[in-house]
């Protein structure tokens, strides 16, 4: 399975992926022009890893700011997630943020709200 | 008619098995009557059975379709409040930004680019009545060099807070860069302003700044003043505050000119 290695420009963030450990990593801000377009290499990564296996799936975060089509495709990743940790598969979330900035926890609060897999919102220095 | 369907349903089957019956002409064709009936009978459940599934199917797509819907609509919700959540978030981010983009970080006092704004906007509304005095504190650069540049620091952001208290309603201070500050007054009598100054300059002669050990730092500020003349624009009025600072330093520092 290929692994993704996007870097990061002012309005996209940095994403990678590690297929062997099941990681997801994503950092910085998100304001693409399309995000769709942006994201589908990575909603298509995280469909086949799922369809693929049955390991394990951590998804680390440490977004600031996102538009609107970016929280879209988030919440799309994040209800694909749900999907399959209701059959059973262990999935974790951890949204890193600093300690500085309060505002980005409480967003990630409200993308919380509907996940029931693990998903820690961890402070930082 | 109905509830005797049974019945009669029952009149033709005895009449169809009755012994005596047999061989009658009528037989036959009520036994064929009958089956016939029986066939329908059937068609007839078969029919109902396919209908009602097809109307199962119906209220399940409904339902499932609706429930779509909603969850397309839950998540809108959501998408929404977050979206404006972030832009909330980033408007006062912004606007915190713009604040600290006129203020001074030494001296928390509006800066240069926050003066050149106010000065446009009186030279806009009033420019007849606008006066500056540029500030400057004399030798500052001893005080660095023997004190340390945090001591100097120290006694900029004291001068400023000494102007600041000094000048009060008459007008607006700022630092305009290094140990310099600039005030702008909107106010037209020349006396008062004139008052203003020599009391700051006194204010500033007589304070003891602190120095981080016993001895104690003296200092004084010369001031250059300009008035607006017919013809003056923000930069020649600064210009002219300017070259005043300039004679008060050649004339030896302390003092108060008016270009």
């Amino acid at each position: 399975m290929k692994d993704l290695k996007i870097v990061s420009t002012q309005s996209t963030p940095l994403i990678e992926t590690d297929s062997h450990r099941g990681v997801v990593y994503m950092e910085g801000d998100s304001y693409p022009e399309n995000s769709f377009e942006f994201y589908s290499e990575l909603v298509a990564w995280v469909t086949s890893y799922l369809k693929d296996n049955e390991r394990p799936m951590t998804v680390e975060l440490a977004l600031l700011y996102l538009n609107t089509s970016s929280i879209k495709v988030m919440m799309d990743i994040f209800d694909e997630l749900e999907e399959h940790h209701q059959k059973g598969r262990d999935i974790t979330v951890n949204w890193r943020y600093d300690v500085d900035n309060e505002r980005v926890a409480e967003l990630a609060e409200e993308f919380k709200e509907d996940c029931s897999f693990a998903f820690n919102i961890i402070g930082q220095e | 008619m109905k509830h005797n369907i049974k019945a009669l349903e029952q009149r033709v089957v005895a009449a169809l098995e009755d012994e005596t019956n047999q061989g009658h002409p009528l037989h036959e064709v009520l036994e064929a009557l009958w089956q016939y009936n029986q066939d329908q009978w059937s068609r007839m459940e078969h029919l109902i059975r396919v209908s009602d599934s097809y109307q199962d199917m119906m209220i399940q797509r409904e339902k499932t379709l609706s429930e779509r819907f909603d969850k397309h609509l839950r998540q809108l919700d959501k998408i929404t409040r977050i979206s404006d959540r972030y832009q909330t978030a980033l408007r006062e981010a912004n606007l915190e930004l713009e604040q600290a983009s006129y203020v001074d970080a030494l001296t928390g006092l509006p800066n240069r680019r926050k003066m050149l704004r106010r000065l446009k906007a009186e030279f806009d509304m009033r420019p007849e009545s606008v006066r500056l005095a540029m500030i400057d504190i004399d030798y500052f650069k001893r005080i660095n060099d023997e004190f340390g540049h945090l001591i100097g620091d120290d006694v900029l952001v004291s001068v400023g807070n000494l102007i600041e208290l000094t000048v009060g309603e008459l007008g607006h201070i700022s630092r305009w860069g290094g140990e310099e500050f600039l005030v702008i007054f909107s106010q037209p009598d020349q006396a008062e302003i004139e008052a203003c100054l020599k009391q700051l300059a006194n204010t500033i002669r007589e304070t003891h700044f602190e120095s981080g050990d016993h001895a104690k730092i003296r200092t004084t500020i010369s001031i250059g003043v300009s008035h607006y003349q017919a013809g003056d624009s923000a930069d020649t009025l600064i210009t002219r505050a300017d070259d005043a600072l300039y004679r008060a330093k050649n004339r030896g520092r302390n003092q108060v000119v008016f270009g």
